[in-house]
């Protein structure tokens, strides 16, 4: 409140900043105040909501543990009073030890069995010392009924940290639902705060700035219905009142002027009047120039929403697709489970440069629609596969969805965004990206785990279609029609990529670190990381706890690494960096091939992956820079570079596939960290040496 | 229809498809030969109820061999006068009789050019009935019955661990002296000794039935733990003095087929349900009959799982209880 009231008074006196920058700044400071206070506030009430789930669930689900621990000993007390009815007198029961320990293994929240004639004569038990002490341990004492008489007891020791440990699962869960709807309700509110509120106040402050300097020739339109737009209403009476007077009192001073005999005073009316249309700016009453508040932030819901779905099957893809492989030709299952990940990005490939072309004719809004189409069909399809070849065709058209919308958002960011706040528009595009990137898996894995594989697709599907729903009421559906603004550079230059090909600092960034990157991210992280977490026992859940961690790493280095390479103006140094950080990441689990060992490799995969990402960025954008000299526009360097980092990303998960099939997964790992960092020092070395030769020159 | 032959055999025909096969009109059935070596068995009935099932109209004609070889030539000769569509042979003995050997048979002197399906042919590939299980390279495919050697002997050491087993076969029949080489070689690797006895031939040459008690006491003296009885025809016919004789001592025998199990009072069984193999048999048949396949390209099929058998009255007779982990799985018979 005082700061909108402090601002505004900053304006009304005669030395004012530059308008522009501070309404911007104090907006920016509502919005970051406003998402601080919502978070405190949505932080403590889903902590006591979480707190009384948790507690809720431990005292219903207690029971329910010690039930499933009574069913699975029934079962054993059942198989011994069968083998009793056929005859078999109780003490003479065969290889009792080993079907004891049977029953211990297949349930591990037990500690110990033993059968007890009615005497309370122990005969049989898996382990004398770790009979339960009664009093202080769970003990269950389940009677062995052989036709309709007592014939022994089966006694089952339940291990209450197996319960505890369930639980723990269990609050786990909760935590992770807890921050992954903190991030979700976070962004939301962020991008409704911009959209609905501080872009509107931002756009009446530049008019009323204006109005003010007696700027009097636009007026703003708001749907909203609220203070705001009651106050842009009341703007646009006054701008139409000052027109309206304006013009009235150019009329009198008209009919006063034609009156007026004295040729003089004629003019002396005449200067009035101009001067006063000099000094100030009117138009006719009613032609103002109508503003509607647009932002690229328009876009960032819809697109948030629609990522989200994506990465809810984050988590499972690869094993989903393990459970309907069938042997396709010689590829082996290893591979051909690896096959529609590579698929689908090699269709996102195919879809951003078509996507594009076609955006600019039907405009962005009409483009994100129409993605929704194959990308739901894409989901729903999966879902209801029955075989490897079927899912492989429908996660495709999804990866075709996938472009399609990707390529309109981008499209409609950059329609908003002039060249100097386009960084501002892109890292909101970006912002939507990455927290999906970091909620989707959490959630898809909870939701895999609670509801199965082809249900979440299917949710994923609902929420695709939420987000078409979205796009339809937040974006401007005329945005970008017919405009070929921002893609015309890298659509005429078709031919010229083939110059960058012979660049040197080029094909070193793209070979030496994008490529191996992404290989990381689309074969490790997309395909194996799943894989190697389920093979270790872990729960859907699990993986996509897991999996979140590589998108927080990401969002914790990104800031420190973008603001790095800004600052050192030597991305390079960071790169090699980072190039390292992946490749021991990668390196880890073969001598940690543990959840634990693996959780910390996702995490160095995560951290390291940021901090190449903005330097690559940052070198990237530098070699544009220096594009005119060997002839390519600066679109088609970072437009092919993009290109072939999608490529690496595409190859990924069928090259990983195909080092799995020989070797193990952590031995798979192994050997891309080595080619990974044997690329990090290759690039290192080549530009060391660059460094120097140029020097020398 | 090539798709619904190929399902079936993955299924191992426990599970049939749905629907009726557009297949011979009641009028105008197809005509199939059951050639049988001792009177129709349950494997018989699952060739029939599977073409019932399947809707396929069928005229059978029923020949019984009746243990007797030289009925085989007259049988020969009327199948093929009559030219069925198929014919279906029961046994090693009856399917060489009809079909003959894959190498060196005499022309003339068998079924030629009519498709055949066997069934309980113990060893197709030694009894040179078939070069391979892949492709038989003659219009003849069938189905393979007998667990493996290996799976018979883990079966017998599920139960209780052994040092020592005791088989007796009839040395004419050629599926037993190959069933008995293997019993040494897999027994041999479990370190478990094979004591084998070949029944004594009488004055007529052929092997005498008065004999197995003796045997059995020979094995029982030499400290057998387990007596063992495979694909061998004589001692299928004769297992019931052979596990009686074994009880006495207090020792345990094991069958390899439902026939020998079924036909004894042996304690422990790993076998092939004759009528399911019936059923295979059948949907053999149909591949060849409805879906037009070449019996020579069609694999000779197995069924994917085997019957684990305790006859618990003799398991409790002789004090030998099976152990929990076993009952789970196996069919308790009384």
């Amino acid at each position: 409140m005082s700061l909108v009231a402090s601002g505004g008074h900053a304006r009304s006196g005669t030395v004012s900043p530059p308008p522009e920058r501070s309404a911007q700044n104090i907006f920016r400071g509502v919005v970051l105040r406003l998402a601080a206070l919502t978070a405190v506030l949505l932080l403590l009430s889903q902590g006591v909501v979480s707190f009384f789930l948790a507690t809720t669930f431990e005292e219903s689900l207690l029971p329910d543990i010690h039930r499933k621990a009574e069913v699975a000993g029934e079962l054993a007390a059942g198989q011994i009073a069968y083998a009793l009815s056929l005859g078999i007198p109780l003490d003479s029961l065969v290889d009792m030890d080993v079907f004891l320990r049977g029953v211990l293994e297949r349930n591990p929240d037990f500690t110990y069995l033993g059968v007890l004639d009615t005497n309370d004569r122990v005969l049989y038990s898996t382990d004398a010392a770790a009979a339960p002490v009664v009093g202080e341990d769970q003990s269950l004492m389940l009677p062995i009924i052989v036709q309709d008489e007592l014939a022994a007891f089966l006694q089952v020791g339940v291990h209450e940290g197996a319960i505890r440990s369930e639980l723990a699962e269990l609050r786990l869960d909760i935590g992770t639902v807890f921050l992954a709807t903190l991030l979700v309700g976070i962004e939301l509110l962020v991008a409704f705060v911009v959209v609905r509120v501080s872009g509107p106040i931002q756009l009446a402050d530049r008019l009323i700035v204006l109005s003010a300097k007696g700027d009097f020739l636009r007026r703003i339109e708001l749907r909203n219905k609220d203070e705001i737009g009651a106050f842009a209403g009341a703007y646009n009476d006054a701008v139409h009142r000052v027109n309206s007077e304006f013009a009235m009192l150019t009329e009198e001073a008209e009919d006063a002027r034609a009156v007026q005999l004295d040729r003089t005073v004629q003019q002396r009316i005449r200067d009035v009047v101009t001067a006063l249309g000099k000094r100030f700016r009117f138009t006719l009453p009613g032609s103002e120039e109508t503003i509607v508040p647009r932002s690229p932030m328009d876009v960032r819901i819809p697109l948030f929403l629609f990522m989200l779905a994506q990465e809810l099957s984050r988590p499972f893809l690869p094993l989903f697709f393990d459970q309907l492989y069938t042997p396709i030709g010689m590829l082996s299952q290893e591979l051909t489970i690896g096959l529609p990940i590579t698929t689908f990005m090699v269709m996102v490939l195919i879809a951003i440069p078509i996507g594009g072309a076609l955006t600019d004719r039907i405009a962005p809004r009409a483009m994100f629609v129409m993605g929704i189409v194959p990308s739901v069909a894409g989901h729903v399809g999966a879902a209801l596969s029955g075989s490897i070849a079927e899912v492989l065709a429908w996660w495709t058209l999804a990866g075709l969805g996938y472009g399609m919308i990707f390529i309109s958002a981008q499209a409609y960011v950059a329609h908003h965004t002039v060249q100097s706040s386009r960084a501002v528009g892109v890292s909101g595009f970006l912002g939507a990206v990455f927290a999906a990137f970091v909620c989707g898996p959490a959630i898809g894995g909870i939701l895999a785990d609670r509801l199965g594989y082809q249900q979440t697709l299917l949710v994923a599907a609902g929420l695709a279609l939420f987000s078409a729903g979205a796009a339809l009421v937040t974006v401007d559906p005329e945005t970008g029609r017919g405009a070929i603004a921002g893609f015309r550079g890298r659509r005429r230059a078709n031919r010229s990529w083939r110059r960058l090909l012979v660049q040197r600092d080029f094909v070193v960034l793209t070979l030496f670190s994008a490529f191996p990157t992404k290989l990381v991210l689309g074969g490790l992280f997309f395909y194996l990381v799943p894989l190697f977490l389920a093979d270790l026992g872990n729960s859907q859940s699990n993986v996509g706890r897991i999996m979140m961690v590589f998108g927080i790493a990401c969002v914790a280095v990104t800031p420190l690494a973008a603001r790095r390479s800004d600052r050192l103006e030597r991305p390079r140094a960071l790169i090699s960096l980072g190039g390292l950080v992946v490749g021991l990441g990668c390196l880890l689990p073969a001598f940690a091939g543990s959840t634990g060992g693996l959780l910390a490799s996702v995490a160095l995969m995560g951290g390291g992956y940021a901090l190449v990402t903005a330097p690559q960025l940052a070198a990237i954008q530098k070699i544009a820079e220096r594009g005119r000299e060997f002839g390519v526009g600066p679109g088609v360097i970072v437009g092919s570079f993009r290109t072939l980092e999608r490529i690496g990303t595409a190859a990924g998960a069928v090259v990983v596939g195909a080092v799995v099939t020989f070797v193990g997964y952590g031995e798979a790992m192994l050997l891309v960290g080595a080619l990974v960092i044997a690329c990090t020092l290759a690039y290192a070395l080549l530009n060391i040496q660059h460094a120097s030769e140029g020097a020398a020159a | 229809m090539i798709g619904r032959g190929l399902r079936f055999l993955t299924a191992a025909l426990l599970v049939v498809g749905t629907g009726s096969v557009p297949a011979q009109t009641a009028d105008d059935p197809f005509h199939i030969y059951l050639v049988v070596w001792r009177g129709e068995t349950v494997v018989e009935h699952g060739f029939r109820a599977h073409m019932r099932e399947r809707g396929i109209h069928v005229r059978y004609t029923l020949r019984n061999i009746a243990q007797d070889r030289s009925r085989i030539p007259e049988i020969v000769a009327e199948i093929r006068a009559a030219k069925p569509d198929l014919v279906h042979t029961f046994g090693t003995s009856a399917t060489r009789g009809i079909f003959g050997p894959f190498e060196d048979a005499e022309p003339g002197a068998h079924v030629e050019g009519i498709p055949g399906v066997f069934s309980i042919v113990a060893y197709p590939i030694q009894a040179n009935i078939v070069p391979t299980f892949e492709s038989t390279g003659r219009p003849l495919t069938g189905t393979a019955f007998l667990a493996p050697i290996d799976s018979q002997l883990d079966a017998i050491l599920a139960y209780r661990s052994i040092d020592s087993l005791g088989v007796i076969y009839n040395s004419l029949e050629s599926n037993s002296r190959i069933n008995v080489d293997d019993l040494r070689a897999g027994a041999e690797a479990r370190g478990i000794e094979v004591t084998a006895l070949p029944v004594p031939l009488n004055a007529d040459g052929r092997p005498d039935a008065g004999r197995l008690e003796e045997l059995v006491a020979e094995l029982a003296a030499g400290g057998v733990d387990f007596i063992y009885m495979g694909p061998d025809s004589f001692i299928t016919v004769n297992s019931s003095a052979v596990t009686s004789a074994a009880a006495a001592h207090g020792i345990p025998v094991f069958a390899g087929t439902e026939a020998t199990f079924e036909g004894s009072e042996a304690m422990l069984g790993l076998v092939s349900r004759y009528y399911l193999i019936g059923k295979l048999a059948g949907a053999q048949a149909e591949r060849i009959l409805v879906g037009g396949e070449q019996p020579e390209e069609i694999p000779v099929a197995s069924l994917a799982r085997f019957a684990l058998l305790i006859r618990m009255p003799v398991a409790l007779q002789l004090g030998i209880y099976p152990p929990l982990d076993l009952l789970r799985i196996a069919q308790v018979v009384s």
